[in-house]
C-alpha cells in the first residue's frame, strides 16, 4: 500500500486544531485521498468518544475545492440520523447558528465546532430513540436521570442480539484534575458508571438486572485502579437514582485515600534523599516512581522504586540495575523485582527508607555476583 | 384512507421499480471515472405505471368493478432513468446545510436540454468513500423533494396524461450514489453504485436503498420493447389533415396577435415541408389503403418513374459534360506537346506569358 499524500493545508490546519484543542479525545484512524491525481488527501475517519465508546465518522472534504464545507458519512447502524434535517426542523434561527451556515475554510477551529455540534445532535438522536422504546423501566430511568449533568445514553443494537440501552453516568461531582496538585492531565479525567439495560417489551417478565461496570478515563489509573472498587449488588426493583448514592459514597472515600496516598509517597521519596542522595529521577505529580544511584565500594548501581497506589499498605517494588555490567545485547543487567523485603505500613517514612537501605546493603553483594555470572565471558 | 396515511405517517414507497438504461449508467460512470474529483448532477427520465397485478382466483369476488377505478391510481410506479447532467462544479445547486438553491437548480436543469417534467432526482459520486448517503446528501434529497413538491402544488402542476399530479411529488425522489476505488498499483479499479428512494416519513424522509435494473439490448430485454417510449430531440411537427388545420386557422384568426405569431411560424414550417414533399402531402398517404388504393398506387408508381427519368437525364448530362471535359483536357495536352516539340523555347515562354 503506497503512503497517502499529505492533507490539503487548510484541511490539515482544521484537523490539527481539533486534535489539539478539543476537550474530547478525538482520534484520527485513517487519512486518504479522494481525487484522481492524489496530490493531497482530503478524507479521514474520526473516532469520537461517545457514551464510553467511540463512534467512527468519515469526514469527506474535497481537495480540489478545499473551501467547501466537509461532508460526513455516519456509521451504518445510524442510517436514520439526519442532523441537517434536525437543524432545519428547528427553524431559520437555529440554522444561522450552525457552523455550516457560513463555512469559512480559513478558520482552523471550524472542524472542531462542527464535530461538537454534530456530537450534540447525535446525543439527542440517541435520547430520542431510547425515549421512543416501549419499555416502562427505561422510560422511568430516562425521566429521572436525564437531568443529571453529563449523562449520555445510547441504543446498542447488533444484528443477532437483543437490543440494549447503555447509560454512561459521570460519578463524583468533583474535578479530579484540580484535586491532584500540579496535575498535567490535558483532558478532563472522570469516573463513569456504565449501566446496560436489556430492552424489555413484554410486561409479564420481571425486568432483569442491568450489567454494571465502572469505567474511568485512561489517566485515572495512575491515581488509583478502578478494578479494585467493589460494586454493591443491584437489588430487585432498584433504579439508578437509588443505586448511585451507594457507589458514589464508596468512590469518594477511595479518591480521598488515593489523594492521601500521593502525600505519603511524596514523603517517602523525600525520606530517601538523606540516605541515598538526591534521586536521579522521580515522578513529581503522582510520586509513583523514583530512581536513586548507589555505590558499594567501586560497584555502582541504580535502584528503581515503583510505588503502588495502595502505598503504604503495599510496599514499593525494587529493581537493582548495574551501571557496570552489560549483557550480550549491550543492555545493563537488572535484578529480579524485590517485593518481599521486611516492611510495615506503620513505620514512618524515615524508618522505611532506613530499612530499605539496610536491605540493599545486604543484597548488593549478591547482585554483584549475579552480574558477574550473567556477563558474557 | 391510503391518502390520509401517506399524509402523516410513513408513505408508500414512491417507486416500486427503478431502472436505468445501459448507456445512461455507462455514461455517468464514465463521467465519474474521468473526473479529477467528486462530482454530482441531475438525473432525467420518465415514469410509467406498472400494469396491475394478475387478478387472483378468489372465491369471494366482492365488488371489484367499483374498486377498480379507485385502485387504478394506486398501481405501482416505475421510473426509468435515461439521461443525466453532470454539473461542472460540485455542490453548485445546494449549500453546506444541504438546502436547495432554487435559481441555480433551475439554471442547471434548463441547461440539460431535458424537459423539466422528466427530472427524477440527482446523483453524487465520491471516490474512496462508503456507499451510504452522507449527512448532506440526505439533506439535499429531502430539500429537493420538498421544494419541488411545494412548487408543484403552488403552480397547480399540469397533470401529465394518466399520471395524476400526486405522482409528480414522487418524481424528484431518486438518489444514485457512486463510489470508486483503486488498488495501490492502479491495476484494479472498482466502481460501485447504489440507488436510493426517498420515502417521506413524518416531518422528514428516509433514503431507502432500492434495486436498480439495467435496461440493455439483447434477448433478455425483449420484454422492454412493450414498455418503450420514444425520446428524441426532433421538435414536434404538426402533421394533421390540411382541412382540419385550415378550420382551426379560421378560429385562430379571431384570437389575439400572440396566436398570429404562432400561425406565422406554423405556415413557415408548412412551407418548408411543402417544398420537400413535391405535392405528395402526408394526408395523401391515407389513400394507400381502401378502395382508391389501386389508382393511387399507379399514381405513385408514375411519380417514381418520373423521378427515375429525371435521375436518368441527370446522369446523362453528367456523362456528357464529363466527356467534354475529358476531350478538352486531351486537346490541351496535345497542344502543349506540339508546342514543346516544334517551336523554340523562347516562343513557349512568350506564349505562356501571353
Amino acid at each position: 500500500m503506497s503512503a497517502e499524500p499529505p492533507l490539503s493545508p487548510y484541511i490539515a490546519a482544521q484537523l490539527n486544531h481539533l486534535l489539539a484543542y478539543s476537550p474530547l479525545s478525538v482520534k484520527v484512524e485513517q487519512i486518504w485521498s479522494g481525487s484522481k491525481d492524489a496530490r493531497f488527501s482530503d478524507r479521514f475517519t474520526l473516532a469520537i468518544p461517545f457514551c464510553l465508546d467511540y463512534v467512527k465518522w468519515d469526514v469527506i472534504y474535497n481537495a480540489l475545492h478545499p473551501s467547501l464545507a466537509p461532508d460526513v458519512v455516519f456509521s451504518p447502524e445510524d442510517d436514520d440520523f439526519n442532523p441537517l434535517a434536525d437543524i432545519a426542523r428547528e427553524g431559520e434561527v437555529r440554522m444561522s447558528k450552525s457552523s455550516l451556515f457560513d463555512w469559512n475554510s480559513k478558520d482552523p477551529s471550524r472542524l472542531m465546532v462542527l464535530v461538537h455540534e454534530l456530537r450534540d445532535l447525535y446525543m439527542h438522536y440517541h435520547k430520542r430513540r431510547v425515549g421512543e422504546l416501549d419499555d416502562a423501566r427505561l422510560k422511568f430511568e430516562l425521566n429521572t436521570m436525564l437531568s443529571r449533568e453529563g449523562i449520555e445514553v445510547c441504543m446498542v443494537s447488533f444484528p443477532d442480539k437483543p437490543e440494549e440501552v447503555k447509560f454512561s453516568v459521570p460519578l463524583l461531582d468533583m474535578d479530579l484534575n484540580k484535586l491532584v496538585p500540579a496535575c498535567t492531565w490535558r483532558h478532563q479525567q472522570k469516573i463513569y458508571l456504565q449501566v446496560i439495560f436489556p430492552v424489555i417489551k413484554s410486561y409479564s417478565s420481571a425486568p432483569a438486572a442491568p450489567r454494571i461496570k465502572l469505567v474511568s478515563t485512561s489517566e485515572v489509573k495512575s491515581l488509583f485502579s478502578i478494578e479494585d472498587v467493589k460494586l454493591p449488588p443491584w437489588l430487585d426493583g432498584m433504579c439508578m437514582a437509588e443505586y448511585l448514592p451507594f457507589i458514589e459514597d464508596n468512590l469518594k472515600l477511595l479518591v480521598v485515600e488515593a489523594l492521601a496516598s500521593i502525600g505519603a509517597r511524596r514523603r517517602f521519596i523525600e525520606a530517601l534523599a538523606p540516605l541515598f542522595g538526591r534521586p536521579l529521577e522521580a515522578d513529581p505529580v503522582f510520586c509513583r516512581r523514583a530512581t536513586v544511584l548507589c555505590a558499594s565500594g567501586p560497584f555502582t548501581f541504580l535502584v528503581h522504586f515503583s510505588i503502588p497506589t495502595q502505598f503504604p499498605k503495599q510496599q514499593p517494588i525494587l529493581v537493582m540495575q548495574s551501571s557496570q555490567h552489560f549483557n550480550s545485547q549491550g543492555a545493563p543487567i537488572s535484578s529480579l523485582p524485590f517485593n518481599d523485603y521486611p516492611w510495615s505500613p506503620r513505620w514512618d517514612p524515615q524508618k522505611m527508607a532506613e530499612r530499605i537501605f539496610e536491605f540493599l546493603l545486604d543484597e548488593c553483594s549478591n547482585f554483584k555476583k549475579f552480574c558477574i555470572d550473567a556477563m558474557p565471558q | 384512507m391510503a391518502a390520509a396515511a401517506a399524509a402523516d405517517g410513513v408513505g408508500p414507497p414512491p417507486f416500486s421499480k427503478i431502472s436505468i438504461s445501459g448507456p445512461a449508467l455507462a455514461s455517468i460512470i464514465q463521467r465519474f471515472a474521468s473526473s479529477p474529483g467528486d462530482i454530482d448532477g441531475l438525473l432525467f427520465g420518465h415514469v410509467t405505471r406498472l400494469p396491475p397485478p394478475d387478478p387472483r382466483d378468489d372465491y369471494d369476488h366482492g365488488s371489484p368493478s367499483s374498486a377498480d377505478s379507485a385502485a387504478a391510481s394506486n398501481f405501482p410506479l416505475a421510473a426509468t432513468i435515461t439521461g443525466h447532467l453532470s454539473l461542472a462544479s460540485p455542490a453548485s445547486f445546494y449549500d453546506a446545510l444541504g438546502r436547495l438553491h432554487l435559481p441555480s437548480f433551475r439554471r442547471a436543469a434548463a441547461s440539460a436540454g431535458h424537459p423539466a417534467s422528466s427530472f427524477l432526482g440527482w446523483f453524487s459520486g465520491r471516490r474512496g468513500s462508503p456507499l451510504r448517503p452522507s449527512m448532506r446528501e440526505r439533506a439535499v434529497s429531502l430539500s429537493l423533494f420538498r421544494t419541488l413538491a411545494s412548487l408543484d402544488v403552488a403552480e397547480g402542476s399540469p397533470s401529465e396524461g394518466s399520471l395524476g399530479s400526486h405522482d409528480l411529488f414522487h418524481r424528484a425522489s431518486i438518489f444514485l450514489l457512486m463510489s470508486s476505488s483503486t488498488t495501490g498499483n492502479q491495476a484494479v479499479h472498482t466502481h460501485e453504485y447504489r440507488a436510493f428512494v426517498l420515502r417521506p416519513r413524518g416531518g422528514g424522509g428516509v433514503l431507502e436503498p432500492s434495486s436498480l435494473a439495467i435496461v440493455n439490448v439483447g434477448p433478455a430485454f425483449r420484454a422492454q420493447y412493450s414498455s418503450f417510449s420514444a425520446e428524441s430531440a426532433i421538435p414536434w411537427m404538426p402533421c394533421r389533415p390540411r382541412g382540419f388545420e385550415e378550420g382551426e386557422r379560421e378560429t385562430g384568426n379571431k384570437r389575439g396577435g400572440e396566436s398570429l405569431n404562432h400561425l406565422r411560424q406554423l405556415s413557415r414550417e408548412q412551407h418548408l415541408l411543402d417544398l420537400s414533399e413535391e405535392g405528395f402531402g402526408v394526408d395523401r398517404l391515407g389513400r394507400l389503403v381502401g378502395p382508391a388504393a389501386t389508382g393511387y398506387t399507379l399514381e405513385l408508381e408514375d411519380m417514381y418513374e418520373k423521378m427515375l427519368l429525371k435521375l436518368e437525364s441527370l446522369a446523362k448530362l453528367v456523362e456528357e459534360s464529363s466527356v467534354r471535359v475529358f476531350e478538352q483536357e486531351a486537346c490541351c495536352w496535345k497542344h502543349t506537346i506540339n508546342l514543346l516539340c516544334n517551336e523554340s523555347f523562347s516562343k513557349v515562354f512568350s506564349y505562356l506569358v501571353f
